[in-house]
């Protein structure tokens, strides 16, 4: 090829592929290849030279070199959609001194990174080795009897060696991991069993935890705790904005609840004076059969993915100021064609669209982790599970973490954590679950609040409402349960808390 | 991003596998049928050849990594380039053998514990984490490329003049074989394919 020969190798939209990942991906080559990124009209952001893990040169605009590269990321953040093209050219004779490493330099670009939300459009985070995606996208597997395969010591068939002396790490061999929850390992998925708080750490820039009598202002553009607006207009002002929150709630197994859950923690979020929209994700509209109003959705999600209209005329009201909902379905049925279609793209751009309207957006996924589910979580930040205290529904709960797998990294959603929902604390089996999920989930990944099953939750979806709205002035007790479940993962996703205010009994 | 240090770590633990390559592709591939039975049918009947085709692979990759940093302005052919490489093979994972994009995640697995079970304390937590970003670059590749082939696009058209090179690569590498007849998932009537 000659010199200024372009040989296209790959191209496509930035969307469900992050930046960050085309790079890695360039930087296993040694050839001289080039990356231009475009915006939606086609005209050029800029380009990036990279052989061997070096960038060897950068234009954006007028800009060269690391200003220039830096200034792309923060353009490509920037911008609602952009394409990027790959292609190889001759080396030229003389290679300059490159500008620095790719690794280092994705580092640095997080590092100047002002503010959560070009966090997340980035999807990196800083490791002891270099730049990871915020996921493992391979499955940890339990050690088991190890060994076999060493060279100094193992027979032909390498798989009579005696097993190497247990340690914390072995199990023996065919133990792979439990029988309730065959696809865990303690190590599975590791940094989200951290929790988002000690993963994110762009969201900490700059951003030290609240101390001393300053509860709030966990988060960038948190405000401090003498700030004399109200929680809400904290969440709306200030700053690069607080990160978005799109939680999307989720189990393998239909009927554990996941829209109980969802309605009622939404509620107890809006209670707390969040800003709250509740998506119906799931097709078949179970948030508004919840609440006997199926009758009242004009248009739904499914609208304004298929873009029929805008997300603000699929929105209802609720009596609360600061909750909306969004059903799944309008007044029409979709074609099957249209129901059937792939509709990952507009799930990220709808909730990304939502999260700019509210602190917290809950999305009730579809019944099992893959299919719809799999599309609307690649717009979610996080992910809670929903674990019904049943034997049957703990053995496919490792389906949870497969589906992760399979979301691409940018996109990932992080866990913030697993309820335990429908226990039955006089049934064996149900402690079983209890037991198994303490001893073989993720460390970090159950929540200590539990829901127990109850009649109660016949009688509020018999009144078309929430549990805490049966009755104003002596709701439920299990009501009171996802005020704790509400202030648990707020707790997880450090949101800011109204700082407490000093009281006493007696007057 | 895969460091310095992981190569290291890639390196020296390869060379402990080498020797007793032949058992671990045997528990590669024993629990990639226990992860996903279904992928079974996806191969030959004599797994003898798909067996060396995966120790030839890896040796590739692990070969490919093996530079110093300071060698970054030196010359590779087309055929010896990994990212060129692994996106052919993607290419070819997507439009011939229809692999879907899940498989990348059970091969992962299977291929951590194989290596897990097999270099015993040797595969410790550094080493483990090399190899997880390696596979990770691997599969992300594969699986970009795979995303980014346009249906009707000739496989030649992303790789110009060196695409024959890279066909002959992959050819000494034992990837270029379609098994002939195979069903199952992944599967359909314009390549049928094994899942390499």
């Amino acid at each position: 090829m000659s010199a200024a020969e372009r040989i296209a190798v790959m191209e496509g939209e930035l969307e469900g592929i992050d930046l960050v990942e085309v790079l890695q991906v360039v930087g296993i080559g040694r050839q001289y290849t080039g990356v231009e990124l475009r915006r939606a009209d086609q005209t050029p952001l800029g380009t990036l030279f990279i052989k061997a893990g070096k960038v060897v040169s950068v234009v954006a605009g007028p800009a060269r070199g690391r200003d220039a590269f830096f200034q792309l990321f923060q353009q490509v953040g920037n911008e609602a959609r952009k394409f990027f093209h790959v292609f190889r050219m001759e080396t030229p004779h003389e290679l300059p001194e490159p500008v620095g490493s790719l690794g280092n330099l994705l580092i640095e670009a997080l590092a100047r990174s002002k503010n959560g939300t070009s966090t997340q459009k980035t999807g990196v985070q800083k490791t002891a080795s270099g730049v990871l995606p915020r996921v493992a996208a391979v499955p940890q597997v339990e050690a088991t009897a190890k060994g076999a395969l060493h060279s100094d010591a193992a027979p032909s068939s390498g798989l009579s060696r005696p097993p190497t002396p247990p340690s914390s790490r072995q199990k023996p061999a065919g133990a792979i991991s439990s029988p309730a929850f065959p696809a865990f390992s303690d190590k599975a998925l590791a940094p989200a069993a951290r929790g988002p708080s000690a993963n994110d750490v762009v969201a900490r820039q700059g951003s030290p935890a609240g101390t001393g009598t300053a509860r709030a202002a966990a988060r960038p553009g948190g405000l401090s705790s003498d700030d004399s607006r109200s929680t809400r207009e904290r969440i709306r002002g200030g700053g690069g904005g607080p990160r978005p929150v799109v939680l999307g709630v989720v189990s393998p197994k239909g009927g554990s609840g996941k829209t109980t859950i969802s309605l009622n923690l939404a509620l107890s979020f809006a209670r707390q004076e969040r800003s709250v929209i509740l998506v119906d994700g799931d097709i078949n509209g179970d948030v508004l059969s919840a609440i006997a109003a199926r009758q009242r959705a004009t248009y739904g999600a499914l609208d304004v993915l298929l873009e029929k209209v805008t997300y603000d005329a699929a929105l209802l009201r609720t009596v609360l100021p600061h909750f909306s909902i969004m059903p799944a379905l309008g007044e029409e049925l979709p074609d099957t064609a249209e129901l059937l279609s792939d509709h990952s793209g507009g799930w990220q751009k709808l909730l990304r669209q939502l999260s700019a309207e509210a602190e917290i957006v809950i999305v009730d996924a579809p019944a099992g982790v893959f299919g719809g589910t799999l599309q609307l979580l690649g717009g979610c930040t996080h992910v809670l599970g929903v674990l019904q205290a049943e034997l049957i529904a703990s053995r496919s709960f490792g389906m949870l973490e497969r589906a992760l797998g399979l979301i691409p990294v940018a996109s990932r959603p992080q866990v913030v954590g697993v309820v335990l929902n429908m226990l039955q604390s006089r049934h064996g089996a149900s402690v079983r679950v209890l037991q198994d999920a303490c001893a073989h989930l993720p460390r970090g990944w159950l929540l200590d609040t539990a829901i127990p099953r109850s009649d109660a939750f016949l009688e509020a979806t018999e009144e078309g409402l929430p549990l805490r709205m049966l009755d104003d002035l002596n709701p439920p007790a299990v009501s009171w349960l996802f005020d704790t479940l509400a202030s648990e993962i707020s707790a997880r996703l450090e949101l800011e808390v109204a700082e407490r205010k000093p009281r006493q009994l007696l007057v | 991003m895969i460091t310095e240090a992981d190569k290291e770590h890639i390196r020296r633990s390869w060379k402990l596998v080498i020797p007793i390559a032949e058992t671990a592709a045997d528990l590669f591939y024993k629990k990639l049928f226990e992860l996903k039975p279904d992928y079974r049918g996806l191969f030959p009947e004599d797994m003898a050849g798909q067996k060396s085709k995966l120790v030839r692979m890896l040796s590739f990759i692990v070969k490919s990594l093996d530079f110093p940093e300071s060698a970054w302005r030196e010359e590779v052919s087309e055929s010896e380039d990994l990212l060129l490489v692994l996106l052919a093979l993607g290419r070819r994972h997507q439009a011939l053998y229809h692999v879907p994009r899940e498989a990348y995640g059970s091969v992962g697995e299977a291929l951590l514990w194989t290596l897990d079970y097999g270099l015993g304390e040797a595969f410790s937590p550094p080493v483990r984490a090399a190899w997880t970003m390696v596979y990770k670059a691997v599969s992300t590749t594969m699986i970009l490329s795979a995303a980014a082939l346009e249906p009707d696009r000739p496989l030649e058209a992303a790789f110009g003049v060196g695409q024959a090179a890279i066909e002959s690569r992959l050819k000494v590498i034992g990837m270029d074989e379609i098994k002939p007849g195979a069903t199952g998932p992944g599967t359909d009537q314009r390549g049928k394919g094994a899942v390499q």
